[in-house]
């Protein structure tokens, strides 16, 4: 295996090496700093105001073109580009020297006065542009409610947004030329697949780098050396760095590992890898799997979804983590593995406490395994935030419900904000196994609440609301299955 | 003409493509240094040392300086009471301590932590009613009286009592504060500042280090936003730049993070408001006594000025026969609020809308029904509290116009339907008005000067006191200049603002913006055209030749020219149908020795409001607007949604109708996140929680009302102002508060008869408890 100490991207069409420590940099600010692409914002350095937000292509769609993803510059360090191609606000009209032709969606913003003050526009111009890769691509159109899904991660403080909508929907895509048509280059592609089959290695006096190409590598460097911090999306990771409350001296993304980027299914198991994204995770259930799609709606923005893993937010073990209480009460499964060999843990008895799993310092998590729903399940998750969208919950609540006519034969629910980790509530599961459904029953459940719940008060809310919530959840759930039944 | 079309904002292009330059985008110089802020460890207390010798020692640092550094460590726009760095009292958790010059951010980041600052800390002043108990009062001022209050209230057939509490507000610019200080040659200094002022920064940049203002210069191309939190308190972080630059002799850059500009910086005051009304079985209102407080933070800053405008606006657009309306600031252990948006007038006005919301509620009517009864009139009750007529009144039709086009009666009969279903949403419906106040409350503000250089090749630069930071003010003025000269808007250029073109200006502020600026560059342009229709007259009409160049003689004001008219890039005299070329005539007054530079000075004319008897004139004019909001409670969660709002503005005759809506947009969704998801959660200790986008929610797209109308009414009454426009910044902000009572309307369905108490914001927390309230 062809080890380099380099990593290659293209910057707006441009080939560029990034050798030395620089590998570190967020990717925002190589280009302002380095680059002098200066129309990329940092704005909140946290993946939350979408200021940052450039466009990468890492793989190639079912065309054999570069397919371009929204994702925030400000999270994202160099050493996750390897082998990506990286479009900037800069990129995005076709500029000669001074002289700009400009793309649909910046002559749209323009049009429909969606600019003022300007410091949000470059974002909301790549988020733009990403949408319209992908709607066009897939041969669908803007509708106001897909252009509104496609911008939640960007804030804007000056227009109210309405401007902005109306710059979206009216796109027309007709008039678009897709970047993935005018950046094609059969060279860089095959040179893409080139450098993501290497591994990177980069040493420096107090930190390194590792991009192992295979499970393999990763495995053996992490029983070599335990305390390697593992990388997949760096979305969580990339905050506590830039907030300087985590130093990461010796790191190792799994990026370039290919078998870990696979999700599949079989009769039981949907099979999700390491350092398959949120996104790719959400695209696949709702081909395959629709019901669990509407799950997951609610879960961050496009550029985070872009990025982040879902295996990154499981091990994160986050008590407000949004995809936790749903993957509990589906009774998922956690695959480690070292080099001595496998296990799995299923998910509840995965969390030990307050952001400790059960999991040997030699151990990868390599992918979860999520049952496949049946036929005759009710599934529900809920989530409260401060804000509806783009928000950190409070309270999240999943329920599922195996039924036999009435009866719940298998009563699985979980509650997340209100303890150290997500909880499954066995006490409460055992009392309404094997009984008739009946809203009455469930708000008997939520009245007894307090005897297994203690929640905290925090700047989300306070133990008071949390305890209010968690309640009115059983009752909001018996309500909508009931409906059902 | 130019004025009245929505032409695109002059940095629209810029803007989208990424080429706009802010502060952060100038290329790093060689030996430019970074300028990274050491705020304070505790709310309260004392600083008995300051220790960066740990940090000295670190490659790439260059200096820590402290209040001991500084010449002249005081500033403040009202009283220069303000550190720049804290020197030995402590006024709130965070305030710059100490400036680190060093390398680089990154190096900034390893260092800062070197740094030791010992306190000897005190217990703090953490919120007004603890202020009010402590007597820490920032300041007073006059109260307005009218009628005899007591004594109606006495014999008023109903009376409520009660508290309308409000919280801050982050101003959430998304440009950080920012600003690069250069040395020059000579001892002077060049400010680059995201300031709203840049007057004020010079001053005090100079001020600090013992300069003369004009060996200062402070230029301002534009803010990534600025909503009023850049107004005053751009000023000393420039000076801290400005104090590096002078130490070091080195360029000198401070760009804040987010996180440090939120802890750091002020806010939109919170307030409590204490009232009593009275009113009569229909809900028209008798009485009113309300006793203001709010919440000045550490220093005095703009407070004074912002609790006046909160004293101006609690009539909201209602006439008070009687009322006695006093106000108070207090001083805390916080953040010295500031500047926001509407400046005191959100507070006051959304005062009156919750007390109408109320006498709707315990009169068991429809609020529409008792702010119609209360509103200002035409010919009668029309005079304000503080005696000021309100001219050429637009209200009663815009509300009535709303009423009908929103189809609220018929809306509402639905949601009171939808509301008897139970099925887990709980929806309500309500209008609020803004009858805000155009001109600075104080009156020497009112004043600008602008610059007007016309170029041989027909082109103009223009330049004023105005800032841009997004509104599109300079796209306003481009738009004023076209139009006198009859030429296109993109044959005039918007000029960075500097204070060595434009000197003694005001801050952009108080939506006087184009109202000032524009009054100038008017008369700067009228100037002009004065000249230059002078010179056409005598080459015409005169018998002097084109092709003879001789000293004309100087212009004879007296002679009415007005027939000479600027049109199509063509100048005609309609009388004698001779005609030239704007361009042809540009070049024969060059040739003839006549200035093409025109420099005007405007004041906003007959303002006169006394501050002894509390009596006049406060405002040039009044800018009006309604909404009617619809909203949906998930009565689950409590949570929020803004299923609909309708807003209809007055602004006289808008320069550029596009641009406004987008500021009548803006504002609305500004207001409604202030009276919502806006919560700023303190610790218990007093320090600030929520100093990022993940704990500090502004409105999202997904908050946007779903279905969002706006409208401008025609209005051409307004001759007070620059081409018959109306200033538009803040006054659509206060519409943010009919989110806030359509919550309240929504309760009420579930209160069972009792008035609803809620605080703003009404985060799903505030509304799931009052809820939970009536079980």
């Amino acid at each position: 295996m062809k080890t380099t100490n380099t990593i290659t991207t293209k910057i707006n069409d441009q080939r560029v090496e990034i050798k030395g420590e620089n590998a570190f940099m967020t990717l925002g600010n190589f280009l302002r700093n380095e680059e002098s692409l200066t129309g990329t914002k940092i704005v909140c350095a946290e993946g939350d105001c979408g200021a940052c937000t450039v466009l990468i292509a890492k793989d190639v769609d079912a065309s054999g073109k570069l397919e371009f993803k929204s994702v925030n510059s400000c999270i994202l360090p160099l050493y996750l580009i390897d082998g990506a191609q990286v479009v900037t606000v800069e990129g995005i009209g076709k500029n000669v020297g001074m002289n700009i032709d400009l793309h649909e969606v910046q002559q749209k913003m323009i049009d429909h006065n969606g600019a003022q003050c300007g410091y949000c526009t470059p974002g909301f111009i790549c988020a733009m542009a990403g949408a319209v890769e992908k709607v066009k691509s897939c041969g669908g159109t803007l509708s106001e409610k897909k252009a509104k899904n496609f911008l939640t991660g960007n804030l804007c403080r000056c227009t109210g947004y309405q401007p902005i909508i109306d710059a979206a929907t009216s796109i027309d895509l007709n008039k678009v030329e897709l970047l993935k048509d005018r950046y094609h280059s059969p060279e860089w592609i095959s040179e893409m697949k080139t450098i993501k089959s290497q591994t990177v290695e980069m040493k420096f006096t107090d930190k390194s780098i590792f991009l192992p190409a295979t499970l393999k590598e990763a495995l053996k460097k992490k029983s070599e050396k335990n305390d390697v911090r593992l990388i997949a999306g760096s979305t969580d990771i990339g905050v506590v760095v830039n907030k300087g409350k985590l130093d990461t001296p010796d790191t190792m993304a799994l990026y370039h590992i290919d078998e870990l980027n696979v999700i599949s299914h079989d009769d039981q198991f949907i099979n999700v890898g390491a350092t398959v994204t949120l996104t790719e995770f959400e695209d696949y259930v709702e081909k395959h799997f629709p019901e669990m799609s509407r799950l997951l709606r609610i879960f961050a923005s496009p550029q985070i979804k872009n990025q982040g893993t879902v295996v990154g937010n499981v091990v994160n073990a986050s008590p407000i983590a949004d995809t936790i209480p749903f993957l509990m009460v589906s009774d998922a499964i956690v695959e480690l593995e070292s080099t001595s060999g496998k296990r799995e843990v299923v998910l509840p008895k995965f969390y030990v406490g307050y952001k400790k799993l059960d999991i040997k310092a030699d151990e990868i998590v390599t992918r979860v395994k999520i049952p496949v729903l049946a036929k005759n399940e009710k599934t529900r998750l809920y989530k409260v935030s401060m804000r509806k969208d783009l928000d950190i919950s409070a309270v999240t609540f999943a329920a599922r419900i195996v039924f036999d006519g009435k009866k719940m034969t298998k009563v699985s629910i979980a509650l997340g904000g209100v303890a150290a980790t997500v909880m499954r509530l066995s006490d409460i599961e055992a009392k309404l196994t094997g009984k008739d459904f009946s809203e009455k029953i469930f708000h008997e459940a939520a009245a007894s609440l307090d005897q297994y719940i203690k929640p905290l008060s925090d700047l989300r809310a306070s133990k008071e609301y949390r305890m209010l919530v968690a309640g009115n959840y059983f009752k909001k759930f018996a309500l909508e299955i009931g409906g059902e039944l | 003409m130019s004025v009245g079309k929505s032409v695109h904002h002059d940095s629209a292009i810029g803007h989208v493509t990424g080429t706009s330059v802010f502060i952060d985008d100038r290329p790093r110089l060689k030996n430019e240094v970074f300028v990274g802020v050491i705020g304070a460890p505790v709310c309260a207390g004392k600083i008995t040392k300051i220790d960066g010798s740990a940090a000295m020692k670190v490659d790439g640092v260059f200096g820590v300086f402290t209040a001991h550094d500084i010449p002249h460590n005081n500033w403040g726009t009202i009283v220069p009471e303000q550190p720049i760095l804290a020197f030995e009292k402590i006024g709130y958790i965070d305030e710059p301590v100490c400036v680190i010059a060093c390398r680089d951010e990154e190096t900034f980041n390893k260092v800062k932590k070197l740094i030791k600052i010992e306190a000897k800390e005190e217990k703090p002043i953490l919120s007004i009613d603890e202020a009010i108990e402590k007597k820490s009062i920032l300041c007073e001022a006059k109260p307005f009286v009218r009628g005899n209050v007591d004594e109606v209230l006495k014999k008023s057939p109903h009376t409520l009592k009660g508290a309308f509490e409000c919280g801050g507000q982050e101003h959430f610019y998304m440009e950080s504060q920012a600003t690069i200080a250069y040395p020059l040659e000579n001892g002077q200094i060049e400010v680059h500042s995201s300031s709203q002022h840049p007057t004020e920064t010079q001053h005090v940049v100079a001020h600090a280090l013992g300069l003369d203002y004009s060996q200062v210069v402070c230029i301002v191309k534009r803010m990534g936003g600025g909503f009023g939190g850049k107004e005053s308190q751009a000023a000393h972080f420039a000076a801290m730049a400005g104090l590096v630059a002078y130490k070091l002799n080195r360029p000198a850059r401070l760009a804040l993070t987010k996180d440090d500009d939120m802890m750091m910086t002020g806010k939109r005051h919170p307030f409590k408001n204490f009232y009593e009304v009275g009113f009569d079985d229909n809900g028209l209102v008798t009485a009113l006594k309300v006793h203001i407080y709010a919440n000045g933070g550490a220093y005095v800053d703009l407070t004074p000025s912002i609790l006046d405008r909160a004293m101006f606006h609690a009539d909201g657009c209602y006439y008070l026969e009687n009322c006695y309306i006093e106000g108070k600031a207090v001083r805390t252990h916080q953040h010295s609020n500031t500047a926001f948006r509407g400046f005191g007038g959100p507070q006051g006005n959304m005062t009156m809308e919750s007390i109408i919301e109320d006498i709707a509620h315990y009169l068991k009517k429809d609020s529409f029904e008792i702010r119609r009864l209360n509103l200002y009139g035409k010919e009668s009750r029309n005079v304000t509290p503080y005696n000021q007529v309100v001219e050429h009144n637009v209200l009663p039709e815009l509300f009535d116009k709303l009423h009908k086009d929103s189809d609220y009666e018929k809306r509402k009969a639905e949601i009171k339907a939808f509301n008897e279903k139970k099925n887990g949403k709980l929806r309500g419906l309500s209008m609020t008005g803004a009858k805000f106040g155009i001109a600075f409350t104080t009156k020497f503000l009112n004043q600008g000067n602008a610059l007007v250089n016309i170029h041989l090749d027909g082109t103009i630069q223009v330049s004023t006191g105005a800032t841009e930071m997004g509104q599109g003010v300079n796209t306003k003025m481009q738009q004023i200049a076209a139009t006198c000269f009859g030429i296109p808007h993109t044959n005039v250029v918007m000029m960075p603002t500097s204070t060595e073109k434009n000197h003694n200006t005001s801050p952009t502020a108080a939506s006087s913006g184009a109202d000032i600026n524009g009054g100038a560059v008017f008369k700067a342009c009228e100037d002009l055209l004065s000249r230059l229709r002078w010179v056409f007259n005598e080459l015409h009409n005169s018998g002097i030749q084109y092709d003879t160049i001789k000293t004309m003689p100087p212009v004879d004001l007296s002679v009415d020219l007005s027939h000479i008219e600027f049109v199509d890039s063509m100048v005609v005299d309609t009388k004698t149908k001779k005609s030239m070329a704007f361009k042809d005539l540009l070049k024969q007054a060059y040739l003839n020795q006549f200035s093409l530079a025109g420099y005007a000075f405007y004041k906003t004319p007959d303002l006169g409001f006394d501050k002894n008897t509390c009596q006049g004139r406060a405002f040039n004019y009044f800018t009006n607007g309604a909404a009617v909001s619809e909203v949906e409670i998930d009565e689950y969660t409590g949570e929020l949604k803004v299923l609909r709002t309708d807003i209809l503005m007055d602004l006289g005759r808008p320069i550029n109708p596009g641009i406004d809506i987008g500021q009548v947009s803006g504002a609305f969704v500004q207001g409604m996140g202030w009276v919502t998801t806006e919560n700023l959660f303190y610790h218990e200790s007093g320090k600030l929680l929520a100093h990022s986008p993940t704990t500090y929610k502004i409105p999202n797209i997904q908050d946007t009302p779903r279905v969002f109308n706006v409208e401008l009414l025609e209005n051409h009454t307004n001759t007070r102002n620059v081409m018959r426009s109306k200033a538009v910044g803040e006054p659509p902000l206060l519409l943010g508060a009919s989110v806030w009572t359509a919550v309240k309307n929504a309760l009420f369905y579930r209160s069972k008869g009792e008035v609803p108490h809620i605080t703003s914001p009404a985060t799903n927390e505030v509304i799931l408890m009052e809820l939970n309230r009536y079980e």
